[in-house]
């Protein structure tokens, strides 16, 4: 049912938004940790494998054309990576964080959820206009 | 991983930060105690800042599932700075040694005040975090409507 | 045709070029609202088609509902798919609605035909 009512995009969107979720705890966690000698910054990507997994790579996709191939990456279950953010700042404490790079991290996060949940909304009310029959009902 | 732990770091920022411009007042306050109970003149201190990986209650320890990469920040120890005392001429005061030197506390008020300034920024930083934080829970809370 | 109950109307509308429309499985969920039909039917009927749709929207129903719970209970604090999940539980059900009332208006349709 999922498949058919509920089309890859809103996967699509509902894992962005996981993914931002996990990018805005890391932001946080280095915001918090901006003054603790030692810390390194933290960073998340998951763009790439999201892409991938949407198919708008633009790279060749993989043809699952029997069902004993690996089907197609899920949105659902793509990994983020997570890693030491290399911006070769280093205080001299040792802490790597960088306070203006993280705080536009942050406000980058904050609009891409918001959109993400914006778009996810105008979807799925989309598709309630159309089951209420333009909304007759 | 969820908005509420988002939020709980950032709380351990603004505590930690908040310990921060407590001992700042404190080194401020005494900038001038020459004596104090331990003896000798007051000492300023510093907070230590650790990162902990942040965990809500056993339940999320015994899962184990929580995310080593969203730390938390605790002040581990308030640790007392090192520096020598600030010799200052007083012959008149009751502690002057024999060469008429006071040992004053090692507190630079130009030190503190710098401090005092980047421990409101980073407060600020956090505070903000939550607030982003929550704007984001309150969006999710928009789907549907 | 007093008797006519979903069955008949399934194969009715399987007989007609509906057949297609139906068969393409639009998966569609429907309530068992419309009187329940007393036949056994075979597998690919019309009615088993309607049945599994409905346990489907009931399954959903219940993924829902239990998304609500871990959400006020604490173990799941991920608030934008829980909405997600509710959202989709109500639009599964909204969308069966729909399908009973067509089934339901079609019945009439057929009711009112004069033999």
């Amino acid at each position: 049912m999922s498949d058919t009512l509920f089309d890859s995009t809103i996967g699509g969107l509902n894992a962005a938004m996981n993914f931002q979720l996990i990018r805005q705890n890391v932001v946080s966690s280095n915001i918090a940790n901006a003054d603790t000698p030692g810390y390194k910054a933290q960073k998340v990507e998951f763009e790439d494998a999201l892409r991938n997994a949407l198919e708008i790579s633009g790279r060749l996709k993989m043809e699952a054309s029997s069902p004993e191939h690996f089907s197609k990456a899920d949105p659902g279950h793509i990994d983020p990576e997570i890693y030491d953010n290399p911006n070769g700042i280093v205080n001299l404490d040792g802490n790597t964080v960088d306070r203006n790079a993280e705080q536009v991290a942050m406000a980058e996060t904050q609009i891409q959820y918001s959109a993400a949940s914006e778009m996810l909304r105008r979807k799925l009310g989309l598709l309630k206009y159309a089951i209420s029959e333009g909304g007759n009902r | 991983m969820d908005f509420f732990s988002s939020m709980r770091i950032s709380a351990t920022g603004m505590n930690a930060q908040q310990t921060r411009m407590n001992t700042i007042s404190s080194n401020i306050a005494n900038a001038e105690t020459a004596e104090t109970e331990a003896g000798g003149p007051y000492k300023r201190r510093d907070p230590v800042f650790t990162a902990t990986v942040d965990r809500e209650n056993f339940g999320e320890i015994l899962a184990g599932h929580m995310d080593e990469h969203a730390q938390g920040v605790l002040v581990t120890e308030i640790q007392e700075d090192t520096r020598a005392p600030r010799m200052v001429y007083n012959p008149k005061h009751p502690l002057a040694n024999s060469e008429g030197y006071v040992a004053m506390p090692n507190v630079n008020a130009v030190e503190e005040m710098a401090n005092m300034i980047s421990a409101t920024r980073s407060y600020e930083a956090n505070a903000t975090a939550l607030n982003a934080a929550k704007g984001m829970a309150m969006k999710a809370l928009e789907i549907g409507k | 045709m007093a008797n006519m109950t979903i069955e008949n109307i399934g194969g009715f509308i399987q007989s007609g070029n509906a057949e297609k429309i139906i068969d393409r499985g639009v998966s569609i969920e429907t309530p068992q609202a419309p009187s329940a039909a007393p036949a056994e039917a075979g597998s690919g009927s019309f009615s088993q088609m309607l049945k599994d749709s409905l346990d489907k929207v009931n399954e959903v129903q219940l993924q829902a509902d239990r998304a609500a719970q871990e959400l006020t209970a604490g173990k799941n604090k991920n608030i934008h798919e829980t909405m997600l999940i509710l959202e989709k539980a109500d639009m599964s059900f909204k969308l069966a609605m729909q399908v009973r009332n067509k089934i339901i208006e079609a019945y009439r349709e057929i009711m009112r035909m004069q033999v």
